[in-house]
C-alpha cells in the first residue's frame, strides 16, 4: 500500500449517451441495449451489475471495439469512439481482461507482458523486458516471470492478465467477470491486487461482475442494469476511503449498502427470471 | 520505456539475473520429475504385461510357423528363421543387417519418404495457415480439397506415372499427396481451433495483422500441425510402400514384393519389421520437434 495518494486521472472519462444495440440472429431482432446512458468519470472504478444476459458485456464490447452500435454514441475524453456508423479498432489505450483469460499460453509470462510494448513499437524487445521485469517485481510476480501460464495458478494468471493490461498505460481498463470461475479464497486475493495496483495507477475501470460483494468492495460506483434489454437502474456511490481492505465488509454502511444494491438486483434478477431470458453470459 | 506511462518503470540493470537462475532451478526439478516417474513406471505392472503380450505373440508366431507348421502357415517364415537370416554374415537369400543392400533400401526408401514429406509439410502448413486465416480464401479453396481428399491415393498411381516423368517422381508424388491432405486439413483445424478471445487480446494490445499471424495464429495452430504432421508421416510410408511395390526398382516396398516373386520369404519379414522400425523413428522425430518448438505444452503436462 502506498502512502502517497495515488496521482489524480486527467483522461479516461468515458460518456456513454442513448447507445442501443440490436442483435439480428436468425432473423430475429433482439434488442440487447435500449437506449442506455451512462457517465463514468476519469479515474472513476466503475462497477456494473445486472442479470445474466442484460447486455453488459455488449456495453464492454463496443466500447473496447469488438462490435459496432446500432444508435446512440461512445465517448472517451470526447473523442467519439463508437456510434452508428463508426467502430474504432481495439487499441491498447482500452485494455481488456477477458472473463476465461486471455493470457497466450505460449508465451511466457515475461513475453506475455512484453507483447504490446513490443508489437506497438514503443520499445525494444530489451527495453520490454526491462520494465516488464521491473513491473512484475513491483507486483511481487518476479517468482514467475520464466513460467507458462498453464503452469501457474488461476490466481497468479489473472494478475498476470492485469499487469499485461497495466503495462501499456491504458486510459480504459476494460474487465468482463474476471474472477467469475474463482473459489472465495483466490478472489478474495486477487481483488486486492487489482485494488492495489488501482490505487497505484488510477485509471477509468469498467467491471462486470454478477458478485454484489465484489462490486461493493472494489467500485466508487456500482451501476445497477435492467434486465433485457439493458439500461441503468440505479447507479450508487460506494464512499469507502481508499486504500481499502478486506475490513470494509464488516462496517455498518457496507452492510447498508448491500441491502441497497441488492434489492435493486434482486427485483431485476427476478423480471429476468420470469421473462425466462436464455442465459447469455 | 515511453513518455506517457505514469507508473514507476525505470530500468534495472539486476532485473534479468534471476532468471536465468530460476530457469536452471526448473530444468533440474523437471528431470527429478521425468526420473521419479519413471521409477514409478517400473513399478507398476505396466511394463511387465507389455512383455508378456509382447512374449506371447512371438511364442504363437513361432508355434504356428515353427513347430505345429499348421497348413496355410507352413509356407509363412517362423521368427527363428528370420531372426537368423538377419543376423547371418552369409545370409541365405542375400539381405541381413551385414548386407550394404539391406541399408541402401532403407535409405532409398527414407530419403523418398523425407522428400515428400518436406514438400507436403512446406506446401500444406502455409495452406492451411492461410485457409484458417482468410476466410475467403477457404471459401475460395476449401471445396477443391474436399473433393480430391476422399480419393484413395492408390487410385491416383496411373495418373501419377502419366503426369510425372522418370520412375521417382510418381512414386514421391503419392507419398506426398498422401500427407499433404493430412497435414492442410490438421493445420486448418488448428488455426480455427483458436480461442477468439486470444485474438481479441492480440488487437486490443495494437497488433497488426502480421503479428496476429505470426504471434496468434502460428502458434496458436502449432499443436494441431504437429498432429498432422504425424499422422502425414505415417501415411506417407504407407503410400511409399504400395507405390514401390508398383513401380520401383529400390526400397523396401520394393524389397518385399521383390521377395515375394523370387520366393525369398524370410526376407519379406525382415523388410516389413523394418518399416515399422523406420516409421516409428521418423514419428519420434517429428514428436521431438514438436515436444522442442512448443515448450509450453511440454511443461503444462
Amino acid at each position: 500500500m502506498t502512502n502517497v495518494g495515488p496521482p489524480a486521472a486527467v483522461n479516461g472519462r468515458i460518456s456513454i449517451r442513448n447507445v442501443s444495440k440490436v442483435y439480428d440472429p436468425d432473423g430475429v431482432n433482439v434488442l440487447a441495449v435500449d437506449n442506455c446512458s451512462l457517465e463514468i468519470a476519469a479515474g472513476e472504478f466503475c462497477v456494473v451489475v445486472g442479470p445474466s444476459g442484460c447486455g453488459k458485456t455488449t456495453l464492454l464490447n463496443a466500447i473496447a471495439g469488438f462490435h459496432g452500435i446500432t444508435s446512440g454514441i461512445i465517448e472517451l475524453d470526447g473523442e467519439e469512439l463508437c456510434s452508428a456508423g463508426l467502430t474504432t479498432e481495439p487499441g491498447s489505450e482500452r485494455m481488456v481482461v477477458f472473463q476465461n483469460g486471455a493470457l497466450f499460453p505460449w508465451y511466457t509470462v515475461l513475453e506475455n507482458i512484453t507483447y504490446g510494448p513490443e508489437v506497438q513499437g514503443r520499445a525494444s524487445a530489451r527495453e520490454a523486458r526491462r520494465a516488464a521485469s521491473v513491473l512484475l517485481g513491483e507486483l511481487g510476480l518476479s517468482g514467475i516471470a520464466h513460467r507458462y501460464p498453464g503452469e501457474i495458478s488461476s490466481g497468479m494468471r489473472r494478475r498476470v492478465e492485469i499487469a499485461r493490461a497495466l503495462i501499456n498505460d491504458p486510459k480504459v481498463l476494460l474487465l468482463d467477470e474476471p474472477f467469475r470461475a474463482m473459489d472465495a479464497l483466490t478472489k478474495g486475493v486477487v481483488q486486492e491486487f487489482l485494488l492495489q495496483a488501482y490505487d497505484r495507477v488510477r485509471k477509468t475501470v469498467f467491471f462486470i461482475t454478477h458478485d454484489l460483494e465484489e462490486a461493493l468492495f472494489l467500485g466508487t460506483t456500482v451501476v445497477i442494469m435492467t434486465t433485457r434489454p439493458c439500461r441503468v437502474k440505479k447507479a450508487i456511490k460506494v464512499d469507502f476511503p481508499r486504500p481499502r481492505s478486506y475490513r470494509v465488509r464488516s462496517s455498518q454502511r457496507y452492510l447498508e449498502l448491500k441491502e441497497e444494491v441488492f434489492e435493486a438486483v434482486h427485483e431485476e434478477a427476478t423480471k429476468a427470471f420470469e421473462a425466462g431470458e436464455r442465459e447469455l453470459a | 520505456m515511453c513518455g506517457r506511462t505514469n507508473m514507476s518503470i525505470e530500468f534495472a540493470s539486476a532485473a534479468d539475473r534471476p532468471g536465468s537462475v530460476q530457469a536452471e532451478e526448473q530444468r533440474q526439478g523437471s528431470v527429478r520429475l521425468a526420473r521419479y516417474r519413471l521409477v514409478l513406471w517400473l513399478k507398476s505392472t505396466t511394463p511387465y504385461l507389455g512383455l508378456a503380450g509382447i512374449v506371447a505373440f512371438l511364442g504363437a508366431w513361432y508355434l504356428l510357423t515353427e513347430v505345429l507348421a499348421l497348413p496355410r502357415f507352413e509356407k509363412l517364415p517362423g521368427p527363428v528363421q528370420v531372426w537368423n537370416e538377419f543376423v547371418s554374415r552369409d545370409p541365405t537369400f542375400g539381405t541381413s543387417m551385414f548386407s550394404p543392400d539391406y541399408y541402401k533400401h532403407i535409405l532409398w526408401s527414407s530419403w523418398r519418404v523425407a522428400q515428400a514429406f518436406f514438400l507436403a509439410t512446406a506446401l500444406g502448413v502455409p495452406l492451411g495457415l492461410f485457409m484458417g486465416w482468410k476466410r475467403t480464401f477457404k471459401d475460395y479453396a476449401f471445396p477443391v480439397i474436399e473433393m480430391l481428399r476422399p480419393i484413395p491415393v492408390l487410385a491416383w498411381v496411373p495418373l501419377a506415372i502419366l503426369m510425372m516423368p522418370g520412375r521417382e517422381a510418381p512414386i514421391i508424388f503419392l507419398a506426398f499427396l498422401a500427407a499433404f491432405f493430412a497435414t492442410t486439413l490438421n493445420t486448418l483445424l488448428g488455426v480455427e481451433s483458436i480461442d477468439e478471445s486470444y485474438f481479441r487480446a492480440a488487437r486490443c494490445l495494437g497488433s497488426k495483422p502480421r503479428h496476429i499471424f505470426l504471434r496468434v495464429v502460428v502458434p496458436g495452430a502449432m499443436p494441431h500441425i504437429f498432429t498432422g504432421l504425424q499422422i502425414g508421416v505415417g501415411v506417407a510410408w504407407f503410400s511409399l510402400v504400395a507405390a514401390e511395390m508398383v513401380s520401383g526398382e529400390h526400397g523396401l516396398g520394393f524389397l518385399i514384393w521383390d521377395s515375394y516373386v523370387l520366393s525369398q520369404y524370410p526376407v519379406i519379414v525382415i523388410a516389413m519389421v523394418t518399416l515399422g522400425v523406420v516409421g516409428y523413428l521418423y514419428s519420434a522425430l517429428i514428436r521431438l520437434v514438436g515436444s522442442m518448438l512448443m515448450r509450453w505444452t511440454v511443461r503444462e503436462a
